[in-house]
């Protein structure tokens, strides 16, 4: 199985391409991870329900966005997983502005991990790599805080697939 | 002077707007009105590029739709070539126009509407979306991500890529077939045919639970219009236009590059949409609908034998109200999936010939197919130097406009009997928006809060009652 990485926004709303930018680069960067590591990635405008099929055959998942609530240039890493149930079913169904499930084909990772577990009864582990942002106006480039953190960031997520993939093998051989 | 509710935005529909319903003095509902509050100048700032970059540029209208505009674009420049393109591209057009049918429809009626069926208008709208359905019924869920998910595939193997694929251009396609993702295509058709069978099935056994709803949910006589086949079937292509009213009597039945001979359009001061109408009834009372409900009514049959099995059931509705609109993408859905296997199954369809080369040979050209929300019309003219110098568009939604506003009054009428509002009233009035799929502006944004803020004022601008989700 591959692991996912989703970079998402609009890359014609500034610092909102930020995980466009992430996910291309990170797609750079994956031809040079070792073979045992399979990276499969994703730059999207939108989280839309279906990918929840892209999520589910997969290893784990890693996304990409930019943050409007983060203070400017901090690289904010959360373990999606991590957050109780209780917490994914209030933002999934509450939050809109990071399209919540009122919009019904705008999803958030919480929204789609939800979504994975209540149709196919599982999900893969997920991180949300978040950075804070604060230009949102329409622009094709990103602001140049948010550029420079673009290949640390990439950086970070390949390294995080790396060794989340070599804890996951060494757990398996264990149990073998 | 009377009082206002206002819902703003109107949600799960492609696009923001809202609607203001119009009480009188007596606290009677007078007139609801549906606003499109955003403005798109896609017509005027064409002018003065080249006419084969058309394609492209009007496929960025819309990123639910855009292959739509990208069929319509390029048949318009086809006829500004004078060019028949090859058969092969023809067949390849039809199919990518078709998988763009079903993964809308299946939005649609899964992501969008769904809930309220499932749920109930009247259940929590916190849980009223698409994971509430996924809660309520996994395999609905699943089943509306699986054709959502294939159609968009198809339209990636096809065009490079699920949203403004660049793969239609004047004089037919860009690149051929290949045998493989022909084979991966025609592979996953028979599931999705099974499950829009099972939808079918499923969605007929809850109609009758909504009996209320059918009879005002914009339920009135009036006009439809489409694209229909030489022997009067199903045609989403090609064909020519036909009107008729609700008893199936035809008034027109022309060359669809005429259609400005039976259309006209009025400007509304409350919208940026304007109001298509047929001249011969004049504004207002020239209403048509168009989109899958008027497919279907126009059509005495499909083409393919699940989904004529299909349609003799919606036969035997009354296509008069909007709530068909349902079963009719369903439908649709199904005769997508059936019509692209038949297609894919054609001898010639790996063929290479699939462009025809021409500069510019007229100085005008239409290009009229059917989305899907309904006909869709560009209409561009060029210089002598290939340079566009005038485009007009008649979207799809644009033509049920009149329709939609006649049909929120009617809902409104009917539920609004007081001065007091409940959510279950206000989602029923948008639910009459969402039978007709409005696609506003799928490729512009909101930012920050989407929230729902209903007001009811009175005369002195006072509010009165006031509901916010």
């Amino acid at each position: 199985m591959a692991w996912l990485v989703v970079g998402f926004g609009c890359d014609l709303a500034g610092d909102d391409g930020f995980g466009i930018s992430v996910a291309k680069m990170v797609a750079e960067l994956a031809k040079d991870t070792p073979k045992q590591v399979s990276i499969e990635v994703m730059a999207k405008r939108i989280l839309a329900p279906e990918f929840v099929e892209n999520i589910r055959s997969a290893e784990g998942v890693i996304f990409a966005d930019a943050s409007a609530t983060l203070p400017l240039g901090i690289v904010q890493c959360t373990d999606l997983q991590a957050l109780r149930q209780a917490e994914l079913e209030q933002e999934c169904c509450t939050t809109t502005s990071t399209g919540g499930a009122q919009m019904s084909h705008q999803c958030n990772p919480l929204t789609l991990l939800h979504l994975c577990n209540t149709l196919y009864l599982s999900s893969p582990p997920a991180w949300l790599y978040a950075v804070g942002a604060s230009n949102f106006g329409l622009s094709e480039n990103l602001s140049s805080m948010v550029a420079a953190l673009v290949p640390k960031v990439a950086a970070q997520i390949i390294d995080k697939v790396e060794r989340e993939s070599a804890r996951s093998s060494s757990s398996s051989s264990l149990k073998h | 002077m009377g009082k206002i509710i206002t819902i703003d935005p109107v949600t799960r529909i492609e696009g923001h707007s809202k609607i203001t319903i119009h009480l009188d003095d007596n606290g009677e509902v007078e007139e609801a009105l549906f606003h499109v509050t955003q403005l798109r100048g896609f017509e005027k700032f064409a002018e003065g590029r080249p006419f084969h970059e058309m394609p492209s540029l009007m496929a960025r209208i819309c990123g639910i739709c855009p292959v739509s505009h990208l069929v319509a674009s390029s048949k318009a420049c086809d006829m500004l070539m004078s060019v028949r393109i090859p058969p092969t591209a023809e067949k390849l057009r039809r199919i990518i126009n078709l998988a763009q049918i079903a993964q809308s429809h299946a939005l649609s009626f899964f992501y969008l509407s769904s809930p309220d069926l499932l749920l109930g208008m009247d259940s929590d709208p916190a849980k009223r979306s698409i994971v509430g359905v996924a809660r309520e019924n996994p395999q609905l869920a699943r089943s509306g991500i699986q054709l959502r998910a294939l159609g968009q595939e198809i339209i990636e193997l096809l065009g490079g890529k699920k949203i403004h694929p660049g793969w239609v251009v004047p004089g037919g396609v860009s690149h051929a077939l290949s045998a493989e993702h022909r084979d991966h295509i025609l592979s996953k058709l028979p599931d999705a045919i099974s499950i829009a069978q099972s939808t079918i099935t499923w969605f007929s056994q809850q109609i009758e639970k909504f009996s209320e709803e059918i009879s005002v949910f914009a339920n009135f006589p009036g006009l439809f219009m489409s694209l229909i086949g030489s022997k009067g079937e199903l045609e989403t292509y090609d064909g020519r236009l036909r009107l008729a009213d609700d008893q199936g009597q035809i008034l027109e039945d022309i060359k669809a590059e005429d259609y400005k001979s039976i259309v006209a359009e009025e400007i509304n001061p409350h919208s940026y949409l304007k109001s298509p109408y047929y001249k011969a009834q004049g504004y207002p009372a020239g209403m048509y609908r168009v989109g899958p409900l008027a497919r279907l009514h126009l059509a005495n049959s499909c083409g393919t034998p699940k989904a004529d099995q299909a349609l003799s059931l919606f036969k035997s509705l009354d296509h008069r109200s909007a709530f068909h609109y349902h079963l009719a993408r369903l439908i649709e859905i199904l005769y997508a999936f059936e019509m692209i296997e038949l297609l894919l199954r054609g001898d010639d369809i790996l063929d290479t010939h699939i462009r025809a080369y021409a500069a510019a040979n007229a100085h005008e050209g239409f290009g009229i197919s059917e989305a899907p929300r309904g006909t869709l019309m560009h209409h561009y003219k060029i210089d002598d130097n290939g340079l566009i110098i005038y485009a007009d568009l008649v979207i799809a939604t644009g033509h049920n406009s009149l329709a939609m506003n006649k049909g929120i009054t009617q809902a409104a009428k009917h539920y609004i009997k007081n001065d007091k509002l409940s959510d279950g009233i206000l989602n029923r009035i948008e639910a009459v928006i969402r039978t007709f799929d409005p696609c506003l502006s799928c490729s512009t944004h909101a930012v920050g809060q989407m929230a729902l803020d209903i007001q009811l004022i009175d005369a002195s601008g006072a509010v009165i009652d006031r509901v916010a989700r």
